[in-house]
């Protein structure tokens, strides 16, 4: 027994020492590389602030808003109010900011922005040209990095002044959020007043963000359903003008209306293709409703669908090569798409209930639709019919509309009982939905593309 | 009827009373034994986190300073003293394990995501000034500290004034100090991530793994790797304000000050996998 | 002078003779009875073969009713229907309108289509009862022009309606 611990010491003691040595400093591998997740809230509290716009000289104009300095004020608020409606910043506004001086919107004073946790900075300038135009310049700054982003310019006609400032809004969402424009867009719709039974219906028109409406109609016969021609020249809408169900092109400029075509047959839903070269409509015969196409600037019908029930409506892909439309064929309101000249028909919506008012989305990845399961549902769907997602829970809510870069739905809410009906707009992801001012109620709303 | 006792009987009864007499005495004059001598009280580290590499200072280093203890909730361990040039502190190493661990391992607050709406603007204000510690707002002053710890912070007098090893001993960082910077780095880089703007459809699938090196002052060398999935047709439009969103954060929370230097090589390499949700 | 003498003779001529002709009757004519319906400064009784008349006559049944996204013409249409065909009949040169309507539960466009869809299947049932189709036209409202103003079953059933409205 004694003499096996000394044995076992010596046998212990080098292994130790072995040890130690592996244990010492410098080791033979690489230098470890650290991961790290980091989570962060799609709720960002990203802070924008955006400045009265500054000017070289205060001077009048020929605009609605007054004086250069006027005016500056007023194009950095129809900035604030684009981008804190839009919902994807936490924008302050020119009234409850310092108005920095003209020398600072190209070299700003990012020290005090940052003392007032400022994260991006819209400045800004607007000059009066001689022949009577604006100037607006637009730069965005990234505060916390002191550096600049993005930055443009625009002269406009006096009355197009709102037009630059949503411009500007558009250049700092696209830069921050790596959409497409879309503020700088018209809307149609049917504006309403009266009583439940005896609706007056007038075609109307306004920027996407409620200014400039005009009404286009004096609401003497019923208008319903209208559509901006891609190149905003026209406005092709539904009306009741002769007793009957018909469609009339309007100029929005002269007010000056022509039909369509001449039919004794009643027709419903126009559509604009979206290189505006052609159009849909559909016409009921014997009770047969059916989508026809024809040159938008007259021609021929071709004859898109022949099922027994009601085909109706339809909406391009925005490569022009499909149609979504919606029949009954199956028994019930149901979605469909074909290919361009008719072929190729098959049912894409199966979520029970009943599915109506297709629309494609200008960036082609998905159709906007009403989804009618007792109440009716603003609702999203792939062109392939998966991945339904509802924008909408409410009573009555109908008739999507896109706008230009395929990321915001307007529609229109009709009240139970009452069945005033109003604007309502909601982002792709459900959120920011929003009543839109209109003078009136408003319906069948209809956003017309980006303008160039 | 009494019976008187026998001689066997007296015999024996007195041999009784003797040994109880006796017994009686042992026990009345028997002195208290000296106590045992106390246990020598040695720290134990309760820790499952077992290096594969031993991290425990030299055992034939020179003692520490004869310093009061340190009573209350300790500094986190990436705090340095206020000097700029950060030293691992080997303080908290001899006390016992939780608290460090409390203090490094947990991502410290804000740690409720929806919470800090205001919180991210101070580390921003920050980063300009004097480079802090996250936790910026703890004072050097321990919570709990007593008179006893004030009058006995320098030391006992008399008692040697210094522990020649200031600087750790150890030839690696234990796995605690390791985390502890990661949170601090990350804890950093969440403030400027949140705040920057990327929303839409399917954002919440994208991942951002950034991979960069930083210089032993803690800035950044260079951003070499990146590597973006969970794109769909949906989010592919965001993909690139995502990765300008990373890569602006990390620029943002840096320098990052805390890193010991001696173990740059342990902290240099790092790779941050971004998400928002 | 003789002029005015002949004058003056023949009127007194004439107002003797009229003297005369006023004589109480032996028989006394027939008494009057109520005012006729064609009195219209009397009553307000509809012309015969008008709009009014017609609604008047038809008292409900210028309106049949649908089932919820159906045109189908049941029992209850059919017998509304015959009534119509039997009052248009009776004036053949009388065109009319059938209006197809909707209730407001279903989107706009659609039920366009669908008003439409039930005004021609009550043309065609009346064309079915020897109705000239020459005669007919059809129109729809959709949801455009609710009678029940409500947000419930009873007043949706209402709405779903073909109604024929004779033209004057």
């Amino acid at each position: 027994m004694k003499k096996i611990i000394p044995f076992l010491l010596a046998a212990v003691l080098p292994a130790s020492a072995l040890l130690a040595q592996s244990a010492a400093p410098a080791p033979a591998a690489a230098p470890p590389e650290v991961e790290e997740d980091v989570v962060g809230s799609l709720d960002n509290d990203a802070k924008i602030a955006i400045p009265a716009f500054a000017t070289n000289a205060d001077v009048p104009t020929q605009t609605s808003a007054g004086s250069t300095s006027t005016l500056g004020f007023s194009v950095a608020n129809v900035i604030f109010a684009d981008l804190r409606n839009n919902g994807l910043f936490q924008p302050t506004g020119p009234s409850s900011l310092p108005r920095p001086a003209l020398a600072q919107v190209q070299a700003p004073d990012y020290g005090s922005w940052q003392s007032r946790g400022v994260d991006m900075l819209v400045q800004g300038y607007v000059r009066a040209e001689s022949s009577g135009n604006i100037t607006v310049g637009c730069y965005l700054y990234d505060v916390a990095l002191g550096q600049q982003r993005v930055k443009a310019g625009w002269t406009v006609a006096p009355g197009d002044w709102r037009r630059a400032a949503h411009k500007c809004a558009d250049l700092v969402y696209s830069n921050l959020s790596g959409e497409n424009p879309f503020f700088d867009s018209r809307v149609a719709y049917i504006a309403e007043t009266g009583p439940k039974d005896r609706r007056m219906k007038r075609l109307a028109i306004m920027d996407s963000d409620g200014a400039n409406h005009t009404f286009l109609t004096t609401g003497q016969t019923i208008a319903l359903t209208p559509r901006y021609s891609p190149d905003y020249k026209s406005i092709m809408y539904l009306s009741y003008t002769n007793g009957q169900p018909r469609i009339y092109i309007i100029d929005p400029q002269t007010k000056a209306q022509r039909l369509l075509l001449s039919t004794n047959n009643p027709l419903f839903a126009p559509r604009w293709s979206p290189d505006g070269r052609w159009v849909l409509y559909s016409m009921a015969t014997g009770g047969n409703t059916d989508i026809y196409k024809i040159p938008s600037a007259g021609g021929t019908p071709i004859k898109l669908t022949d099922a027994p029930g009601i085909d109706i409506g339809g909406s391009f892909s925005p490569d022009g090569s499909k149609i979504v439309f919606e029949s009954d064929r199956s028994g019930s309101q149901q979605v469909y798409v074909m290919n361009a000249d008719g072929t190729g028909q098959r049912r894409i919506s199966f979520f029970g209930g009943r599915a109506a008012t297709p629309e494609w989305s200008p960036r082609g990845d998905q159709i906007a639709f009403t989804h009618i399961v007792g109440n009716l549902r603003i609702a999203v769907m792939d062109p392939a019919g998966g991945s339904l997602r509802y924008l909408t829970d409410s009573w009555q809510d109908e008739a999507p509309t896109w706008a230009p870069n395929g990321r915001v739905v307007q529609f229109f809410r009709t009240a139970k009982t009452s069945g005033k009906t109003s604007l309502w707009q909601v982002d792709l992801t459900g959120r920011n939905e929003r009543r839109l001012e209109t003078p009136v109620d408003g319906s069948d709303p209809a956003w017309g593309p980006l303008r160039p | 009827m009494r019976r008187a006792l026998s001689r066997e009987e007296a015999f024996g009864l007195g041999l009784a009373a003797l040994g109880h007499v006796a017994l009686a005495w042992v026990l009345v004059m028997a002195k208290p034994s000296a106590p045992p001598p106390p246990i020598d009280r040695v720290s134990v580290t309760l820790s499952d986190e077992m290096g594969a590499v031993s991290t425990s200072p030299n055992p034939k280093s020179d003692p520490m300073a004869d310093k009061g203890p340190e009573l209350g909730e300790p500094a986190p361990v990436e705090e340095a003293a206020p000097p700029p040039q950060p030293q691992a502190q080997p303080q908290p190493k001899p006390q016992p394990a939780p608290q460090p661990r409390v203090a490094a391992v947990p991502p410290p607050k804000p740690a409720p995501v929806p919470a800090p709406k205001t919180a991210p603007a101070k580390p921003q204000q920050q980063t300009k000034a004097a480079p802090k510690a996250v936790p910026a707002t703890k004072t050097p002053a321990k919570a709990g500290a007593s008179s006893f710890d004030q009058l006995f912070a320098k030391g006992i007098p008399g008692g040697s004034s210094k522990g020649r090893d200031q600087t750790s001993a150890a030839s690696q960082a234990s796995a605690q100090q390791v985390a502890s910077w990661s949170s601090s780095i990350n804890s950093r880089v969440r403030g400027p991530w949140n705040s920057c703007p990327v929303n839409g459809l399917d954002v919440n699938k994208l991942r951002a793994s950034v991979r960069f090196t930083l210089d032993p002052n803690g800035r950044v060398q260079s951003i070499e790797d990146f590597d973006v999935t969970g794109v769909t047709e949906a989010n592919r439009a965001q993909v690139k304000p995502f990765k300008d969103c990373a890569v602006r954060a990390i620029r943002l929370a840096a320098p990052f000050a805390g890193l010991p230097p001696e173990f740059h090589d342990q902290w240099k390499n790092r790779r941050l996998n971004f998400r928002k949700e | 002078m003789n002029k005015r003498l002949t004058l003056t003779m023949v009127i007194a001529a004439g107002l003797a003779v009229s003297a005369c002709a006023k004589k109480a009757p032996q028989v006394l004519p027939p008494d009057p009875g109520p005012p006729s319906q064609t009195e219209t400064t009397v009553s307000n009784a509809p012309v015969p073969g008008s709009q009014a008349d017609f609604a008047a006559q038809m008292m409900g049944q210028d309106t049949i009713y649908f089932e919820t996204d159906r045109f189908n013409i049941d029992a209850t249409d059919q017998a509304a229907l015959a009534a119509q065909a039997q009052w248009l009949m009776k004036y053949p040169t009388k065109r009319l309108t059938v209006e197809g309507h909707a209730d407001e539960r279903g989107t706009r466009e659609y039920n366009l289509a669908l008003g439409e869809r039930r005004a021609n299947a009550a043309k065609n049932y009346l064309v079915s009862l020897g109705v000239e189709t020459g005669r007919i036209t059809t129109v729809s409202y959709g949801k455009e022009r609710p009678v029940a103003l409500g947000s419930d079953e009873e007043s949706w059933a209402r709405n779903r309606r073909a109604v024929t409205v004779t033209i004057d």
